[in-house]
């Protein structure tokens, strides 16, 4: 009952899914929107799930007195002041709402922020990649190079090959290497859709009976 | 002051908190990164809500209206918006020990239709679809890319070449005339490489270019076949599998810092133009 019954489920919805595809008849295609609807809806639940946990997880700071329980305070006012003003406030969703100016000007610039961190980060973890020891490493040190100084108008400016390399080293070499990973890495997904709807792989379900 | 330049102020200073982390981890910065856990949380939270759990849970079982047209009551349609509700609700049952393995039923449904939903399109645009683009004519197609093609085979004769003229055949031990002589001969059947394969495709007859996406493939593949050992014709197909493999690595490092380094002209030009105005 406990691993049985959710294995089921999980064989009957995988194998729907995966064979409504070859049935072009307007009740399985109903039947598909449906279910697509469902799992659309269960995401949200499960979003909302995490969001729960998160409110756990920041309450127990703030409860046992943490040394930073001030910045879960923090975290506490953006999550309820961005849940007060998506609920509470008509036409939320309005450009120039505030529900709407807190996403671009809070959520926007820090995420984009810290993701430009890593243009700092990214040069010293190249600085000790692109030692030329072998002839990998000097691969790679080339390919990078011409990449970076062709997309950039310097590059244009020393030679015009340097852009005509960067655009064929990124549809030859480069394409012929992705090709190769991207048919292994799709062997790889449908294998492990089939571990998980014949019961196989069964980390989804947790520990426990 | 206008309300959008207070809403720009917000965003510069946030912005600034964020980069403070480059001189080390400190408050500013973890203020931003709580806020922005919440700030997110809360902005996905409501997000979600009213663009699946209101109009295909709340609003056909509660106000009984569903895309603008009435429900009734304990119809098909009405279960069939309570269902996804109930299950939704059974994932909570994991903060109840006692019946949290009830949770498992909505993932049940949940992991396998994603799963087998997946199968299908994977199939097609992973695998079909690219050994298909794989499989184009070796020969009388035009190659756009013959020049630069031509020119890299010319290089890889010479720099193979020499390596084993020098290192394999110990000429390098011989003296430097005769390791000059070495170089230059191997720059010599380069360049002579270069000029036949340059030849050829203007005649149209091969297309190195395709072979080399052909070889470039099957390399790559070879390289993460681990059934076999890699030796003799394997082996070698794996080596020439990691040299693409490297040149793409390289490739994807460099494009990945371009696109950092164009997010960092991003917040910079907001903190330059759009809040202070000076360019």
């Amino acid at each position: 009952m406990r691993r049985r019954v959710p294995l089921t489920l999980c064989f009957i919805a995988g194998l729907f899914m995966a064979v409504q595809y070859f049935i072009p008849h307007h009740n399985v295609a109903a039947a598909y929107e449906r279910l697509l609807l469902w799992l659309q809806t269960l995401l949200a639940f499960a979003f909302l799930l995490g969001t729960v946990s998160l409110i756990r997880v920041h309450y127990h700071k703030v409860r046992d007195r943490a040394p930073d329980r001030g910045f879960s305070i923090v975290m506490f006012v953006g999550l309820f002041l961005m849940i007060g003003l998506g609920f509470f406030h008509p036409s939320h969703h309005a450009p120039g709402s505030p529900f709407n100016r807190m996403f671009l000007y809070v959520q926007v610039p820090i995420e984009a922020t810290m993701f430009s961190l890593l243009a700092f980060y990214i040069a010293s973890a190249a600085f000790r990649a692109f030692r030329a020891r072998t002839l990998e490493a000097t691969l790679l040190l080339v390919a990078a190079a011409i990449v970076m100084l062709g997309r950039v108008p310097i590059g244009d400016m020393i030679s015009a090959r340097i852009p005509e390399a960067t655009r064929w080293i990124l549809e030859v070499p480069n394409l012929a290497a992705k090709r190769g990973i991207m048919i292994g890495v799709g062997l790889g997904m449908m294998a492990t859709a089939l571990k998980i709807m014949l019961g196989i792989e069964r980390a989804w379900m947790g520990g426990g009976d | 002051m206008t309300l959008t330049f207070i809403w720009t102020t917000v965003g510069a200073l946030l912005t600034l908190c964020v980069y403070s982390f480059l001189y080390k981890d400190n408050p500013f910065y973890k203020f931003a990164e709580h806020l922005v856990v919440g700030v997110s949380a809360g902005y996905y939270l409501v997000i979600y809500y009213f663009n699946f759990i209101d109009p295909n849970v709340v609003r056909p079982v509660f106000q009984l209206e569903l895309g603008g047209e009435a429900v009734a009551f304990g119809g098909t349609e009405w279960w069939m918006a309570l269902i996804p509700g109930l299950l939704g609700l059974l994932l909570y049952t994991r903060f109840f020990p006692k019946i949290a393995w009830v949770g498992r039923w909505p993932l049940g449904i949940y992991v396998g239709g994603y799963a087998g939903l997946g199968i299908s399109p994977v199939m097609q645009a992973r695998v079909i679809d690219q050994m298909q683009a794989a499989s184009s004519p070796l020969a009388g197609v035009p190659d756009p890319f013959a020049a630069a093609t031509n020119a890299a085979l010319g290089f890889a004769i010479f720099v193979v070449l020499t390596y084993f003229l020098l290192v394999k055949r110990h000429i390098v031990a011989r003296g430097i005339a005769m390791s000059i002589g070495a170089v230059v001969l191997s720059a010599v059947a380069g360049y002579g490489g270069y000029v036949v394969l340059s030849a050829l495709s203007a005649q149209g007859v091969v297309s190195m270019t395709n072979i080399l996406l052909v070889v470039g493939l099957l390399g790559t593949l070879a390289y993460f076949f681990f059934s076999m050992r890699h030796a003799g014709l394997l082996g070698g197909l794996a080596r020439i599998g990691i040299i693409f493999l490297m040149v793409g690595f390289g490739a994807s490092f460099g494009y990945t810092v371009m696109s950092r380094i164009s997010l960092l002209i991003g917040r910079v030009s907001f903190l330059l133009t759009d809040w202070l105005h000076l360019i």
